[in-house]
């Protein structure tokens, strides 16, 4: 399933930017409250809509011209 | 405070240059390399600027809010591009324009250059380049082109632009004195005609090379002296009409200038059009579409009023200000005593008197009326083409395009929480003489507009810096304030932000680097020449 989403641009560019959304307020409700499990589902949300667009580049390096 | 050190300083430049050799060297899209950006200088902060996981954490969650200004923009105008372009929107206009004057590089100055600058003045935020890209193509332009020529275009009113909004966060940070102030926006104001004159002869010289400057040196001298010495005049009775008021009467002055004979007629002599399509000419018609020019105008026209008027009316503007949004933040701290302070609103989006609210709402009015005409059927019946749907391209276009930006802002913030980007100015102040550092202050703005994507917040960044090393250098602060504000604009011309939304509305994702390639000798050209004049303006105030 994951193959089949990064090979879709629009797939996993939208599963970054909602995970990208999805960080925002657990980190600012986790770090204000310290709560650190929030803040934690936070980070590791915003770690992984960070990794999705280079890592699909280096799974599927684009065929030169 | 943060001592200066050349392992450090070297450190602090990793994650703009890798961003700059990646998109531009190597061919990365943005979404790549933004994203890598994040965690080259989650790396640095980290590791050498000592920036602890709770630091990076709020610093993460704040870039992404900058974004969001930034997203309310593009999302909206996206609409607009999506509604104009599947109901045969565009292609009215190219009809309607080729109409108006029989000049293409008239035609390209009018919509790229004058009428650009004039959204600017009331709106910002890209909204000008997200507009006026997709108008350009529809007209004929290579899309790398459509998107270069309006972000060059609109930086001379970037920094009085949107109503004065880079000049009141410019106040908000620094404590001058009247005069230095005032001193500060006219000498500002005459640097950044250097930004008007070389704008408007980027304009015609990346539509016809040299053929093409001598053909519209006229042209672009008047409607430069229009907007760069308006703007210097208007600085003085109130600089939060500067861009607005210039920008306005050069768009009245195209009129004149249309009637004149050299600019009426088809341009002769122009055999090499590196920016149009080989197919686009004035008299191609292709599908008649369902619309006239003048509905085909109307949206743009309503824009303009709304903004205007949201802008201007000030009862209207002080409630659509109230309404506010933000999220909580700690006090965070480095390692190296670097401190950013609690707040429970971090900055505000005010929402209803936002640029995207007026796109928005202009969007949803004329995509109810132009359904309610029939037009997107008709216009798919005309080409023979099925259209994806308005809601469907709006996301497969807006997504793409929304990534890079929240993730350029996340590595800008990171950057700045760490102290990376302060080491950076700092390290350039250290090695340079006085009027060295002169030469290059407007490099330090140039830097915090490509790092942020913005002119507000590389002012916000860096003002009161800059202010402290030209106290400590004996340097006129006005001087080096308002090099740092006219480089805060030029730095706009190489913001991936803009790049990226440029790209979104012209269809061209993932070809941000070859907009760069376009932009990038401008931006050294306008550093290199305001640097001379920012020295120039020393030794003449000092």
């Amino acid at each position: 399933m994951i193959k089949r989403i990064l090979q879709n641009r629009l797939s996993y560019l939208s599963v970054s930017f909602l995970l990208f959304l999805a960080a925002l307020p657990l980190i600012s409700i986790g770090t204000t409250n310290d709560w650190r499990l929030v803040s934690t589902a936070g980070m590791v949300a915003l770690s992984i809509a960070a990794v999705i667009p280079p890592l699909q580049r280096l799974l599927f390096p684009p065929k030169p011209n | 405070m943060l001592s200066v050190d050349l392992l450090g300083w070297v450190l602090a430049s990793v994650p703009i240059v890798l961003l700059i050799v990646l998109m531009v060297g190597l061919g990365w899209t943005a979404q790549q390399a933004g994203t890598t950006g994040i965690f080259i200088a989650a790396a640095v902060a980290a590791f050498s600027f000592e920036t602890p996981a709770r630091t990076l954490a709020v610093a993460s969650a704040k870039g992404i809010w900058d974004a969001i200004p930034i997203l309310y923009v593009i999302w909206p105008a996206l609409l607009l591009y999506q509604i104009m372009n599947q109901s045969g929107g565009y292609d009215a206009l190219r009809h309607g324009i080729s109409r108006m004057s029989r000049n293409e590089l008239f035609i390209i100055v009018a919509l790229g250059w004058v009428f650009t600058s004039f959204l600017q003045g009331i709106d910002g935020f890209g909204t000008p380049i997200a507009v006026v890209a997709p108008l350009l193509v529809a007209f004929g332009m290579k899309p790398v082109y459509a998107v270069a020529i309006p972000i060059i275009a609109h930086i001379w009113a970037k920094f009085y632009g949107t109503l004065g909004v880079g000049w009141l966060a410019t106040l908000q940070v620094v404590d001058l004195d009247a005069a230095t102030v005032f001193s500060t926006g006219v000498q500002a104001a005459l640097l950044i005609v250097i930004q008007a004159v070389l704008g408007g002869f980027a304009v015609v010289w990346l539509y016809g090379r040299w053929p093409a400057v001598r053909a519209g040196w006229p042209l672009v001298m008047i409607i430069a002296a229009i907007q760069g010495f308006g703007q210097v005049a208007t600085v003085w009775i109130d600089p939060v009409l500067a861009a607005f008021l210039p920008a306005t009467v050069a768009l009245l002055a195209l009129y004149p200038l249309s009637r004149w004979s050299r600019y009426s007629r088809p341009v002769e002599g122009i055999t090499e059009r590196p920016a149009m399509r080989e197919d686009a000419h004035l008299d191609d018609r292709g599908a008649e579409p369902p619309m006239g020019t003048l509905t085909a105008l109307a949206p743009y026209g309503l824009l303009t009023v709304l903004a205007t008027g949201t802008s201007l009316i000030e009862p209207l503007r002080q409630f659509l200000d109230g309404p506010a949004v933000g999220w909580a933040f700690p006090a965070v701290a480095t390692g190296l005593g670097v401190t950013t302070a609690a707040t429970e609103q971090y900055s505000a989006l005010r929402f209803l008197s936002h640029p995207g609210a007026t796109i928005l709402l202009t969007a949803l009015i004329v995509w109810m009326i132009f359904a309610g005409k029939g037009y997107f059927a008709q216009w798919a019946q005309r080409t023979g083409k099925a259209q994806p749907g308005v809601v469907w391209g709006l996301i497969a276009s807006a997504v793409p395009a929304s990534v890079p930006i929240l993730a350029f802002l996340t590595m800008a913030s990171i950057m700045k929480h760490s102290g990376q980007n302060t080491m950076l100015a700092l390290g350039i102040a250290e090695v340079a003489p006085a009027y060295v550092f002169a030469f290059l202050a407007n490099g330090i703005g140039v830097l915090g507009a490509f790092i942020t994507s913005s002119s507000t917040s590389s002012q916000v960044l860096f003002s009161e810096l800059q202010v402290t090393l030209a106290r400590a250098k004996g340097l006129p602060e006005a001087t080096i304030l308002a090099a740092q504000s006219a480089g805060g604009a030029i730095g706009n011309a190489i913001a991936p932000a803009n790049v990226v939304m440029g790209a979104s509305t012209t269809g061209i994702n993932g070809q941000e680097g070859a907009i760069l390639r376009k932009t990038i000798p401008w931006t050294i050209l306008a550093f290199v020449v305001t640097g001379i004049a920012t020295v120039v303006l020393v030794l003449v105030t000092q």
